[in-house]
């Protein structure tokens, strides 16, 4: 029932009653007013006519009286008019028979409704002669109040209408903005938050409004504020980078977030409502029970528990991961939140750490790690079979108890390492048991973000094997060069002698043959040269002594040292192009050699009369040294192999028969000892040109060319 | 001075025998020659040599522990001295030199050039000293 029918009835019903008391004292008070005048009206008619009459009643002069009788019942309202005698009988009777339909008859006076009676004693002087009877009838008076109560109950139905016309308007008046407030309240209920109504008055109404508003107001701060707190609990859940899912009570995934679904492939609709089982991989089963119930049932509120398991991607392929799953418990409900990691990385991390620490320990060179405060963290078992310490023995001792202190560059490792990261070279140790051994050791260091070393890393192996077989191999070196030497000088001295005729002269074919024997005996020693320059070069026992040479300077020399050479095979040696006015720091001795071979063969494959030619480039800011023939160049097939041991371009070739076959192999690793390239470029029939490129002296560093200036002075001194 | 006496010490009989003959023959030295530094030794005072001639590589004495020794002798104490040696090696060659007025000719030589090689050192050797 609607508040303004509420309204309407209840003005409807309070008018009523209203009405209903005002229309009933009304009436009541008309008609006993009526009456009243009536009977008092009633009793002065019926004195006046007692008096009037007391002469005919005396005399019972029944005609008069019925004169008076009739004359009466003229009036109005007079019904009937009897006389009585002292009596009591009826001496006179009349009655108007339109206000009653019969006499009196025996009905006492007063009692008759829709009549009223009076009575008037006939006793003029005190004397009681009758009594007089008048009936009036209230037929008039029941007419006018019948008429009065019609009129008042239309008028009380004309104000009950108006007033429910009121009411109505009353109602629409007030529920209108009650309906207001109640729409404002919906539009709020449906999320309309911070909906505000119009204010009008001071009324209970509007003060409703106004608490509505501010109702609103504050509602809607507070949704904004939760809404911005969820949208930032919603931002770092999205952006933590552990994957973070919630369940339900019964482990139903509710929500997913940014790092989860990038995890398992899962867009956060996709998995909404799916087990949390469906993201862990195959059917194991913990102490009897699947991951999720175990997870579930044991999990804690404020206390994570965690699994390291294997998680199942969308695409069905799996990862290790760790799970740690708390319950969350809200007032009347229970859910679960999981943490899952992808432990992917970590476990490669493990499986690297395995690795390294198994090379560690498997290592044949043996692995000192220290502080940096030479502290040693840990040595491997290799480390122990060099030096005899066990491994725990070691670990907490410093490093220098290793070191034999006369042969140790401690210093000058540490700061080779610090300066370019890592040192190698030779070192001394000195074993448990005190005996000492040479070790071959390479130190780094490790350090932290910041470049600052961590740990220095020393591996090293124990090189007095080495160093026997080295020692073994020079002195085998060396006895091979005297043994070979000293008869070959013999032979060739002798056939030298022989030949020279100093003792008499050869027939011509004996001649012929020591001159044989002497050349052979004299290519057989370059050859024993070739062959014992070349290892020495190769186990690195040559040493090269470098300073700096003039070009110009070692073109000279080169063709005054090598013309003859050459022009005993009919060719000459000559320097062409732009001189170069600068220096390269060379070992004279090996650079000159070089370039006698160079000039050798040239001269092996130059055409009578033709020039050599050599010359010098920049190449950078290296040097070219250049030695050009006019032969017939290089054979395409043999190019490749120019370089190599006993290389002949043809072996039946008698120009070839004079040399070694080895000449081009040493000049190379020569070359390559001076930080320099050696090569060619050959054109069939119109020559070769073999050149080196080696370092210009001042731009290979002063520090060097000081330091081979100090060893030049040494070796003068 | 003229080089004319010469002191040689090889303990390979077939060596000294070939440098004996290029040195006499073609050089025209008078050479005295010893199997040994020991034997060299006791003659060295009474031949008084311009020049000494020594094997590096001998049993007994080296060349190097007879040209000590010989330096103690009043005769050799100054006299130029040239090792004869297969040993190329440069640092070896300059623990060599460092003798005082010593110098190195490579083996092998060759014996048509010895006399003049040998000769030409010589020289330098005793301006040196």
């Amino acid at each position: 029932m609607s508040f303004r029918l509420k309204t309407i009835l209840g003005v409807a019903l309070i008018e009523v009653l209203l009405l209903v008391a005002l229309i009933y004292v009304s009436l009541t008070t008309l008609r006993s007013t009526n009456e009243k005048a009536l009977a008092s009206e009633a009793r002065s008619v019926a004195q006046t006519f007692a008096r009037l009459a007391k002469d005919s009643v005396r005399a019972r002069d029944i005609e008069t009286l019925n004169d008076f009788t009739a004359h009466l019942l003229r009036q109005t309202e007079i019904a009937t008019v009897r006389v009585f005698d002292t009596e009591g009988q009826i001496i006179a009777e009349a009655w108007d028979a339109a206000l009653t339909d019969q006499p009196a008859g025996k009905r006492a006076a007063g009692t008759d409704t829709g009549h009223r009676f009076v009575t008037a004693d006939v006793n003029p002087g005190g004397h009681p002669f009758g009594r007089i009877e008048i009936g009036f009838s209230t037929r008039h008076i029941d007419a006018i109040v019948d008429e009065a109560s019609r009129r008042l109950v239309l008028i009380g139905l004309v104000a009950l209408g108006l007033s429910v016309v009121l009411a109505y308007f009353l109602g629409t008046f007030l529920t209108r903005r009650l309906e207001e407030l109640r729409d404002t309240a919906g539009r709020i209920a449906e999320g309309d938050i911070g909906a505000q109504m119009r204010v009008r008055g001071r009324d209970e109404v509007a003060q409703a409004a106004c608490s509505m508003n501010t109702m609103s107001t504050r509602l809607r701060d507070i949704y904004e504020d939760l809404s911005d707190r969820e949208e930032r609990t919603r931002a770092i859940l999205s952006n933590i980078v552990d994957a973070v899912v919630t369940t339900d009570a019964a482990g139903n995934i509710e929500s997913f977030n940014c790092a989860a679904g990038g995890l398992f492939g899962y867009s956060a609709g996709e998995i909404s409502g799916r087990p949390l089982g469906d993201l862990i991989s195959g059917n194991k089963l913990i102490e009897g029970e699947p991951v999720q119930s175990y997870l579930l049932s044991r999990a804690k509120e404020r206390q994570k528990l965690s699994l390291d398991q294997m998680g199942q991607r969308s695409d069905g392929s799996s990862f290790p991961m760790e799970i740690s799953v708390s319950r969350v418990q809200l007032e009347n409900e229970t859910g679960y939140s999981c943490v899952i990691r992808d432990l992917t990385r970590q476990k490669e991390e493990q499986s690297n750490w395995r690795l390294a620490h198994r090379v560690f320990t498997n290592s044949g060179e043996a692995i000192i790690v220290t502080t940096p405060e030479r502290r040693v963290v840990a040595v491997n078992p290799a480390f122990a079979s060099v030096t005899g310490y066990t491994v725990d023995e070691f670990v907490g001792r410093f490093s220098s108890d290793l070191h034999v202190e006369r042969m140790q560059p401690a210093k000058a490792i540490r700061e080779s390492i610090n300066k370019f990261g890592r040192w190698a070279g030779e070192v001394w140790h000195r074993r448990k048991d005190g005996s000492e051994y040479p070790a071959w050791m390479t130190a780094s260091k490790i350090e932290d973000e910041s470049g600052v070393p961590t740990h220095y890393i020393y591996i090293f192996r124990d090189i007095s094997e080495q160093k026997r077989v080295d020692q073994m191999k020079s002195e085998f070196v060396s006895t091979v060069s005297h043994e070979l030497r000293t008869p070959l000088t013999v032979i060739k001295g002798s056939l030298d002698l022989v030949r020279s005729g100093v003792f008499g002269s050869l027939p011509d074919k004996a001649k012929d043959l020591v001159d044989k024997a002497s050349d052979n005996s004299a290519r057989l020693g370059s050859l024993i040269n070739d062959i014992l320059d070349l290892e020495k070069i190769e186990s690195g026992g040559m040493e090269f002594v470098k300073e700096a040479i003039p070009v110009g300077g070692l073109l000279a020399e080169a063709v005054t040292a090598y013309g003859s050479y050459a022009a005993e095979r009919g060719v000459y040696c000559t320097i062409v192009g732009e001189r170069i006015d600068a220096s390269v720091l060379a070992d004279r001795a090996r650079i000159m050699q070089v370039l006698a071979n160079f000039i050798s063969n040239a001269s092996k494959y130059s055409p009578d009369g033709a020039a050599i030619e050599l010359s010098v480039e920049w190449c950078g800011d290296r040097i070219r040294v250049l030695v050009r023939d006019h032969g017939p160049g290089i054979p395409a097939e043999f190019q490749d192999r120019i370089f190599g041991k006993f290389a002949q371009a043809d072996s039946s070739d008698s120009r070839a028969q004079n040399g070694t076959g080895l000449g081009l192999s040493i000049s190379k690793l020569i070359v390559e000892a001076h930080d320099g390239e050696i090569g060619f470029t050959t054109a069939p029939d119109e020559g070769t040109t073999f050149y080196l490129v080696i370092p210009e002296a001042a731009a290979a560093g002063s520090e060097t060319e000081s330091e081979e200036h100090r060893e030049l002075q040494r070796g003068a001194a | 001075m003229e080089l004319n006496k010469i002191l040689y010490v090889d303990d390979e009989p077939d060596v000294r025998h070939v440098v004996l003959l290029s040195l006499e023959t073609i050089g025209g030295y008078q050479v005295e020659a010893f199997e040994s530094g020991a034997d060299a030794l006791e003659a060295a005072e009474t031949f008084a040599p311009d020049l000494l001639l020594l094997d590096v590589m001998m049993p007994g004495l080296t060349g190097p522990e007879t040209l000590a020794k010989l330096r103690e002798l009043g005769a050799t104490a100054q006299t130029p001295a040239i090792f004869l040696t297969a040993k190329a090696q440069t640092h070896e060659v300059e623990k060599l030199k460092q003798n005082e007025s010593a110098d190195v000719v490579p083996k092998p030589f060759d014996v048509m050039t010895l006399p003049t090689t040998i000769h030409g050192a010589w020289t330098k050797l005793a301006d040196f000293t």
